[in-house]
């Protein structure tokens, strides 16, 4: 259950906030990435294709890349043009940088070949962000800023999530100097300020090129979910950037003391759990700090069908994933708590409700107490 | 809103028959119409892959596994299919054709994952879906699907669906004029070409129905999905109709059984509504089935009449038809009998969409429920939307007049008013009454006293008396309702971008729309320019 290298791509591009991705594709290609980048930001649409149908087949698609190139550069008002060429146009053999250097001489026009066959989403990501970081300046260092790496646009809770992780980084004096890639071009560019990479799940190819091209470190970290995994993160960042700095006093138990019978109950709950690099530090929290047993842990890399015999042979009361879990938990009718993409059966739009972060383990804890709390189905037949 | 126990708004009445529609009605409205609104406005700036509306259709069957031919990323976002994303494709395979097998070929794999996929599953059926890479690659997938199934206890389909040879530029032109014509009963058939509902329902015609023993007076209906706006209350009202008059149906396609659609040529008729009934076509050239058409003017109640009667005349049923349409027109006009003289009091205008591309509607109004129209606003700026031609839009809007010129009434008829002649209409009646939920738009004018009748309207093209009833208690409940203080709704505080109502008015959104229309246009041709 991978989207592959060429959903991996349009998701990095699209959070340059200013850009518009152009998909050098036929129609489906365009509407698969768009509908799930859209549910939790319906406004944010800056995406487009250039239509390959059976004429481009024939006679090549550079002409339609050409027309498209050329419309866009009159309708949109953006910072940057992003072309992902996609699996008809590499099978065909388009040459896009002959026709973006024949219309445009800007370094505005950026292009990556990513057909959907030829890598991972994770591969598309990484080559995507690159493509981005060749777009970078060098720029005097402000000291204690950090960029933050990984993140996607329609991520789960990313907005709210970033929000908590920068107010967890001001409490330290620590500024955040851009995330990577939800920012604008300008911020994109000025990335090299940074004083340090924080990479979280994804991302490690930019920062090597970045600590090469600019000499920013960088260090790879958890996404921060739970209290110890933001303890982890605090402390990560404080070694790196030599703050001293007690993360335990961060913590606030008023939150968990108000609902501490329940945690108590779901105490030893038996759960699985699938999802991208989310996964394993989303598994730690719910082992290691609600005391979950975890049945099943798996990744979208791996062999899917595996995953549901295995839940369906294990004694999974909850199922932690994305959107596409929903018909493994109905089946076995229990509760899911989906949080990792792509999710389209909810939506989040507060920026101050997050999974991530000190405050996000408190919402966290409430969304699954609720959620177990607010499952009857096997109830059902208990009057 | 309903003051609990004033008796004021009391219309139920009959034996029950037409009870409880509009609560199913907000089931559907309620819990999929959250999701449609998404799928619906994606419309505006792009389409979706030819491959999606094949495998919605196999998601329609009970029993049946779509197998994706190709790249892993065209299963990962096919399992959510547009017109359904409330429920994605759970159980789908995918051959996961990788950079190897596009350099020696992906037969191989196929044959292999279609086992794969029978031991897996073990469906009924297997429905192998090429896409845009397979299709490049001139793998001959038929002979695969078609070999593998001899060595298999399954049947296995094969639909041409490779994303590149979705429909073209110029469809939304002669669909519209196909309907433009089709209410002066003018209509030809037309190829329409490159959608993958149409070509997998044929392909399941051509390679899954058997030759059947006839069932006497049976019919087959062709479904709009049984996760679609009313489907099942329309089902419901065939299947006690066609039994009053001796009939009764055989399988619902494609929303059933393998086994009952491998059945359906028993059936003695098919009832389409594709504008493109090339499943219908194969069967009545194969199993010698006749078929008849829903089309537009089998709205209203004598439409819908006259549809039952055309079909049993077809089975050779037409006085069983008298009777029973007979007495579905008692019963109905018992039921608006009390409808009709509440409406009668006041005065109305109705702003609408849906009447420029179906002007029968207006009889449902007029004529069923004798509702005292008084001006009918036409919005037709959703034809500039869809990039229909101006010779087209001027065949509608010529048309569409002259059906109006047929109704016995004497209402006013304004094209797309400015927002200042919608007032003054507005001030010159009762109720103004708007379709397409935009309510919220006009509240923010508060002058405008629109009732919105989006839920119930939604559904005049469905075959169905109850929803024309129900039509019309709605209205009645709305004028009985106590008048609304003056909210403030989130929704009205938007700015909207019109004519691409209802979205927003965001630089963002207006560019990608552009930009859609002037790809497509350029670029969705089919052989060459």
């Amino acid at each position: 259950m991978d989207g592959g290298r060429f959903f991996g791509a349009f998701r990095a591009f699209s959070g340059i906030t200013d850009a518009v991705v152009l998909s050098h594709a036929p129609v489906g290609c365009n509407w698969g990435t768009g509908i799930f980048n859209n549910f939790s930001n319906q406004p944010d649409i800056r995406h487009a294709c250039t239509v390959v149908h059976e004429r481009e087949i024939v006679f090549g698609g550079e002409e339609a890349l050409k027309k498209a190139l050329a419309l866009a550069d009159e309708i949109y008002d953006r910072s940057l043009l992003v072309v992902i060429s996609g699996d008809v146009p590499s099978i065909i053999g388009d040459d896009v940088q002959a026709v973006i250097d024949s219309v445009s001489s800007d370094e505005d026009v950026l292009w990556l070949e990513a057909a959907g066959y030829s890598g991972s989403m994770r591969d598309g990501y990484e080559d995507a962000l690159l493509k981005l970081g060749s777009l970078m300046k060098e720029r005097g260092v402000v000291e204690r800023s950090v960029n933050l790496i990984g993140f996607c646009p329609d991520d789960f809770k990313v907005h709210a999530d970033i929000k908590e992780i920068t107010r967890i980084m001001e409490d330290l004096g620590v500024k955040l100097n851009c995330t990577l890639s939800i920012c604008s071009f300008e911020e994109l560019r000025a990335a090299p300020a940074a004083e340090l990479n924080v990479v979280l799940g994804q991302g490690t190819k930019l920062a090597q090129y970045m600590k090469k091209e600019f000499g920013v470190p960088y260090i790879e970290a958890d996404y921060p979910y739970g209290l110890e995994g933001s303890i982890k993160f605090v402390d990560a960042l404080c070694e790196k950037l030599d703050i001293k700095h007690d993360a335990e006093n961060s913590l606030d138990l008023e939150p968990f003391k108000r609902a501490f019978l329940h945690l108590h109950e779901i105490y030893g709950t038996t759960v699985s759990i699938i999802g991208d690099f989310h996964c394993t530090p989303m598994a730690n929290f719910l082992e290691g700090e609600l005391g979950f047993e975890i049945e099943v842990q798996s990744y979208f890399d791996r062999d899917y069908h595996s995953f549901e015999e295995d839940v369906r042979k294990s004694c999974t009361m909850m199922l932690f994933g994305s959107s596409f879990e929903r018909g493994l938990a109905k089946e076995l009718g229990i509760p899911i708590m989906r949080f990792v993409y792509p999710i389209f059966d909810q939506i989040c739009i507060c920026d101050y409700a997050p999974y991530a972060g000190f405050r996000g383990a408190a919402f966290l804890t409430e969304s699954i107490i609720n959620a177990v709390m607010g499952f009857d189905h096997k109830l059902k037949n208990i009057v | 809103m309903c003051i609990s126990g004033d008796g004021k708004d009391d219309i139920s009445g009959g034996d029950g028959v037409f009870d409880g529609i509009y609560y199913n009605l907000m089931l559907d409205r309620t819990f999929l119409g959250i999701y449609d609104s998404i799928s619906r406005s994606a419309h505006y700036h792009g389409i979706n892959c030819k491959l999606s509306g094949s495998v919605y259709v196999v998601s329609e069957i009970d029993g049946a596994v779509p197998l994706i031919h190709g790249p892993r990323s065209c299963a990962f976002h096919q399992r959510l299919s547009p017109r359904k994303l409330h429920s994605p494709v759970y159980n789908m395979a995918c051959t996961n054709l990788e950079e190897g097998d596009i350099i020696y070929g992906g037969e191989a794999k196929l044959r292999r994952s279609i086992c794969e996929v029978y031991n897996r599953y073990q469906p009924s059926l297997i429905v192998v879906l090429p896409t845009c890479i397979s299709g490049l690659m001139g793998e001959d997938v038929l002979s695969v699907a078609k070999d593998v199934e001899q060595t298999l206890p399954c049947n296995v389909v094969y639909v041409p669906s490779e994303g590149f040879a979705h429909r073209d530029r110029d469809s939304i032109d002669s669909i519209m004029q196909y309907v433009a014509t089709s209410w002066k009963k003018t209509s030809k058939e037309f190829d329409f070409r490159g959608c993958g509902q149409v070509d997998a329902l044929k392909a399941i015609a051509e390679q899954l129905m058997e030759e059947q023993d006839v069932i006497e007076n049976s019919v087959n209906l062709e479904s709009t999905g049984r996760y679609t706006y009313g489907f099942n209350l329309e089902i419901q009202e065939y299947r006690r109709i066609l039994a009053k008059m001796g009939t009764s149906i055989n399988a619902v396609i494609p929303t059933s059984t393998v086994e009952w659609i491998k059945r359906a040529p028993a059936a003695q008729l098919n009832v389409v509504r594709s504008r493109t009934p090339r499943w219908a076509d194969h069967m009545r050239d194969e199993f010698g089935i006749d078929q008849i058409k829903k089309w537009p003017h089998h709205s209203g109640i004598d439409g819908i009449g006259s549809f039952f009667l055309d079909l049993g005349s077809k089975l050779g049923l037409d006085g069983e038809a008298e009777e029973a349409i007979d007495g579905e027109k008692k019963r109905v006009s018992e039921e608006l009998a009390k409808i009709r003289q509440i409406l009668s009091a006041y005065d109305f205008a109705i702003t609408s969409q849906n009447l420029v591309f179906n002007p029968y509607r207006a009889k449902v109004y007029l004529e069923d429920l004798r509702v005292p129209l008084k001006y009918i606003c036409i919005d037709s700026r959703v034809l500039n939307r869809l990039k229909v031609s101006q010779a087209t839009r001027n065949m509608m809007i010529k048309n569409m007049n002259s059906m109006f010129e047929e109704l016995d009434s004497n209402f006013q008829v304004l094209m797309d008013p400015s927002a200042e002649e919608l007032h003054n209409v507005a001030k010159k009646v009762d109720y103004v009454l708007g379709e397409f939920i935009t309510s919220p738009v006009y509240e923010k004018a508060d002058e405008i006293p629109i009732l919105d009748v989006t839920p119930l309207s939604d559904l005049l093209y469905r075959t169905s008396f109850g929803i024309i009833v129900e039509l019309g208690r709605r209205l009645v409940r709305m004028t009985n309702s106590p008048g609304r203080n003056k909210r403030h709704l989130i929704v009205s505080r938007f700015d909207y971008d019109s004519p691409y109502y209802p979205m927003l008015k965001d630089s963002r959104i207006t560019s990608s729309i552009s930009m859609w229309h002037g790809i497509w246009r350029a670029n969705s041709m089919r052989g060459g320019s």
